[in-house]
């Protein structure tokens, strides 16, 4: 690379400036082609069930410099696609539905469904396919932990993005039967997930608001606590997060938020004890500082544990004195209420709700960060670093320049298709021979 | 959706018998209960197609009126029962039932909120039928109709047992046949409250669950059906069928199944004198007739929707064609006077009286009129159920004492569309909690029965809350 190879593109640059470098030399354009084509790209366009209009229905979104917002853009194929991200260099790349006709080209249907025998031979725009999408952001569990206190915060705190990854990974296969799912990191402080499945494309919006309520515990605070929606027995999906929660919620939240340590602290988890008795009484010793410090095999253990352990006795103990049905249902209720206060994953529900709802495509740079939507194997989330593992378009430039054939780029994209990918095409591939052998039987039939 | 079997094993319902012999095999009622996919293959008469509708209708009614007052599940069933052997029942029940549900759909699939209605209420007499069927013949219409269900099966449910007593509470007895399963698509609302088990994407749903998933399909089935029909019917009835059904599917849609109030009885009520006309208002007059007495006296004119609208009101209550001409000359005097009134106006009153033109009779307004007519801005005509804001309805009730939990039903009632019913809320709570039995139907009915109620009342005083008042 003559000419190219001293320069040097610092983190904290201006990541516009590096945009163009990273569209033209790193943006997986094809493999964003293959996944968005589901099998109706060009390339097997001879295949009498294609569809070869699917992909120039979908519409993509680019934000260009200056936050300019341009919706509706649509492309005939994954070169046309190409060509206009390396023109156009947008900040980021927003993926929306498919609509029933060429987004480009929808002016000339009426507007909404909401008179269907409106004008005669009118036929309304709307959006008929869309991967059903998730979104968690750190920030909102800023009200339950503190995560910007402590220096290293990101390793902290994405202990609680490798559980929602865990919970809506199982949940969204053992519960719905989804087999097309991908996870990325959203380059700043979130995760997003994009379900693939023919099924799942296809859900109406009443169907899509059915599921992310099903995964929507956390409504939101009332009263300075959290509102939940839990009941008693659990729900199987629940008993199944709750599974999941309690460890990390005992060994790693409660020592290192220290959430039992301070008066303060714990009054904000005593609010959901629901016998004053027994909040008294906890109160009591722990203001006395009597740490039941050393367990069994003298080893210290940490104090908030212990009085987590502590608060778990004397709820148990209030429950076998109680007799009230109502009463025993919030005591039986209020540790989950804690462990999921603090840990259950906080959706945010209306990017899962709507059909045209956009979510950033993932290998999209963060505006801010600079940092790279990579995917993440939710087999091993946990492992997950995004200091580490979500490259800047700085360094993967530099890596670029200094001679490096395979960037972590690279490895990025084989993951996303070693994860998701190959058995999509697989599955698309079925879905086609299977129309095809019905059509067939279809002339045989006749 | 797919056909296919899915890799957890979708065991669809089975009947075993071929389908010619399961037809002859069905029950009366198995054979009633319907999606009505399939135009009805028989010939019919022009008047039975008319009257056949007619009892459809009348029956429909019925049901949204047992619905209206707050009637019981097992009430409305009863009602519904009955109904079906007092107008349905004649002759050949099942060619009975198709002809008329086909002809209704053409007269009610040209507006919104004829669609909606007639949904509704089909609705609901589809789940009176189907939940009257015993449990084979449930599962052999589920089988029939397009939507996925599939029986659980002894091993699977061993599997899924403690799952689902999880969620549908232990009982020792369950058994595989309590459940059947569905798409997790098909019960949005059981799986957005995680009141339902999962697996695969199934839904594990309990039997006595099911009504409520086929009545929704029914209505979506029915919905879409009436958004064609309402595209293609305007063509054929602009050809084929202008002198033949066209003019029964008309009548039909503006149908209104009681008395026409088109001459004041001689029995009834007192017929209403010009001098009374304030009094009148403030006491008897539906809110659809106040608001249009009250434009008419701040504004000295109406439009001519408006006058249509009150002055055949006016008339159903017994005011005399000379009162009348007097009654809006009055009115309009600070604006229109002498001449011109004469030459603009008195013309088009004496032709709501059947003195000019074609002489014919023109009979009050219905409320299915009333509130399928949209009046414009410097209008006041139309049902203000329907026409009022929220706030200005609120505002509106406030000065008819009525406040809190009361006025947050009646706005409730208006917003969901339901304008008759916030019309008899009205009329219960300024009538001493006095029920409308027959729902309000015709702005007329509300001012005989309020005048009933009050002559009535004057013999009670004070009259007894909940006290009903029946119109036959």
């Amino acid at each position: 690379m003559p000419g190219m190879g001293e320069m040097n593109y610092a983190e904290g640059g201006n990541v516009q400036d590096l945009m163009k470098l990273y569209y033209g030399r790193l943006y997986p354009h094809q493999t964003m082609y293959k996944w968005l084509a589901y099998g109706n790209d060009t390339a097997k366009a001879k295949h009498p069930k294609a569809d070869k209009s699917f992909f120039s229905r979908r519409e993509f979104c680019f934000t260009l410099e200056g936050d300019i917002f341009v919706r509706y853009q649509s492309f005939k194929d994954g070169s046309e696609l190409e060509s206009a991200i390396k023109a156009r260099c947008p900040s980021k790349i927003d993926i929306g539905p498919v609509y029933n006709v060429d987004p480009k080209k929808r002016a000339a249907y009426t507007g909404g469904a909401s008179d269907a025998a409106g004008g005669p031979g009118l036929r309304a725009f709307q959006a008929v396919e869309r991967e059903l999408v998730f979104d968690i952001d750190m920030d909102d569990y800023d009200d339950y932990l503190n995560f910007t206190h402590k220096e290293h915060g990101w390793s902290k705190c994405w202990a609680l993005m490798a559980v929602a990854i865990r919970i809506l990974d199982r949940g969204l296969r053992e519960d719905f039967g989804f087999e097309h799912i991908f996870f990325v990191f959203s380059g700043r402080r979130g995760i997003h997930c994009w379900v693939c499945d023919k099924r799942a494309r296809e859900l109406t919006d009443e169907q899509r608001a059915s599921v992310a309520n099903y995964f929507s515990i956390y409504k939101g605070i009332q009263e300075g606590k959290a509102k939940l929606m839990l009941s008693v027995p659990r729900h199987p999906s629940v008993q199944r997060a709750l599974d999941i929660l309690e460890p990390i919620f005992v060994d790693e939240m409660l020592p290192q938020q220290e959430l039992l340590d301070s008066q303060e602290s714990w009054e904000k988890i005593l609010q959901y004890v629901p016998d004053a008795d027994v909040c008294d009484k906890l109160r009591e010793r722990w203001q006395n500082g009597r740490r039941s410090s050393t367990s069994a095999n003298g080893e210290h253990e940490d104090v908030n544990k212990s009085r987590w352990a502590e608060l778990c006795r004397e709820v148990d103990r209030c429950l076998s004195r109680t007799k009230d049905p109502s009463k025993r249902r919030q005591l039986v209720k209020c540790k989950d209420e804690i462990i999921f206060a603090y840990t259950y994953p906080k959706l945010d529900v209306e990017v899962s709700k709507k059909r045209n709802h956009l979510l950033k495509a993932p290998f999209c740079v963060h505006p801010k960060t600079g940092k790279v939507c990579v995917p993440i194997d939710p087999e091993r989330a946990e492992e997950f670093d995004p200091d580490k593992d979500a490259p800047s378009v700085a360094q993967l430039l530099n890596q670029l320049d200094s001679g490096v054939t395979n960037t972590s780029m690279t490895e990025n994209v084989r993951l996303f298709e070693d994860l998701f990918l190959k058995a999509l095409s697989r599955t698309t591939q079925e879905e086609m021979s299977r129309k095809t052998r019905e059509a067939v039987k279809m002339d045989v039939d006749f | 959706m797919a056909s296919g079997a899915v890799s957890t094993g979708f065991t669809p319902i089975h009947s075993g018998d071929p389908k010619g012999a399961k037809q002859k095999q069905k029950t009366r009622a198995a054979k009633i209960v319907s999606l009505y996919a399939q135009p009805p293959p028989y010939d019919a008469a022009l008047e039975e197609l008319e009257t056949f509708s007619l009892d459809r209708l009348k029956v429909l009614r019925g049901i949204e009126r047992a619905r209206l007052s707050n009637s019981s599940e097992a009430d409305v069933r009863k009602k519904t029962k009955e109904l079906l052997r007092k107008y349905a029942s004649e002759g050949d029940e099942l060619r009975r039932d198709q002809i008329s549900h086909f002809m209704l759909r053409l007269a009610y699939c040209q507006t919104e909120d004829l669609r909606r209605w007639l949904v509704d209420q089909e609705a609901d007499l589809f789940k009176v039928r189907f939940e009257e069927l015993v449990h084979k013949e449930q599962k052999d219409f589920l089988q029939e109709i397009d939507l996925k269900v599939g029986v659980v099966e002894q091993e699977e449910y061993e599997r899924v047992k403690s799952g689902l007593s999880v969620v549908h509470g232990k009982s020792s007895n369950a058994t595989h046949r309590d459940f059947f399963k569905v798409p997790f698509e098909a019960v949005p609302s059981l799986v957005s409250t995680r009141r339902v088990f999962l697996h695969k994407g199934w839904a594990y749903v309990g039997a006595n669950q099911m009504g409520p998933l086929v009545v929704g399909h029914f209505k979506a089935h029915l919905r879409k059906a009436l958004q064609t029909a309402a595209k293609s019917w305007p063509h054929v009835a602009a050809t084929d069928e202008t002198n033949r059904l066209a003019p029964i599917v008309a009548f039909l849609s503006k149908q209104y199944l009681g008395p026409d109030y088109s001459e004041v009885k001689a029995n009834g009520s007192s017929a209403a004198t010009l001098e009374e006309i304030p009094a009148l208002s403030r006491s008897h007059f539906p809110l659809c007739m106040k608001h249009l007495y009250n434009s008419l006296q701040s504004n000295n004119h109406l439009r001519h929707q408006g006058r249509m609208q009150f002055g055949l009101f006016l008339k159903g209550i017994g005011l005399p064609l000379d009162s009348a001409l007097q009654f809006w000359k009055r009115a309009f005097a600070p604006k229109v006077q002498g001449d011109k009134f004469d030459k603009q106006y008195a013309y088009n009153i004496r032709h709501n009286y059947g003195k000019e033109g074609k002489r014919a009779d023109y009979t009050p307004y219905t409320c299915m009129k009333v509130i399928s007519s949209t009046p414009g801005s410097g209008e006041y005509h139309g049902c203000p159920y329907k026409t009022f804001s929220e706030s200005n309805l609120r505002a509106t009730l406030q000065q008819l004492h009525i406040s809190g939990s009361d006025q947050k039903q009646v706005v409730e009632l208006a917003k969901n569309h339901h304008y008759q019913l916030a019309c008899g809320k009205v009329f219960q709570l300024t009538h001493n909690g006095v029920v409308a039995d027959e729902g309000i139907n015709h702005p007329n009915q509300f001012y005989d029965l309020s005048r009933q109620c009050c002559s009535k009342n004057d013999a009670l005083a004070p009259a007894t809350p909940g006290f009903k008042l029946t119109n036959e």
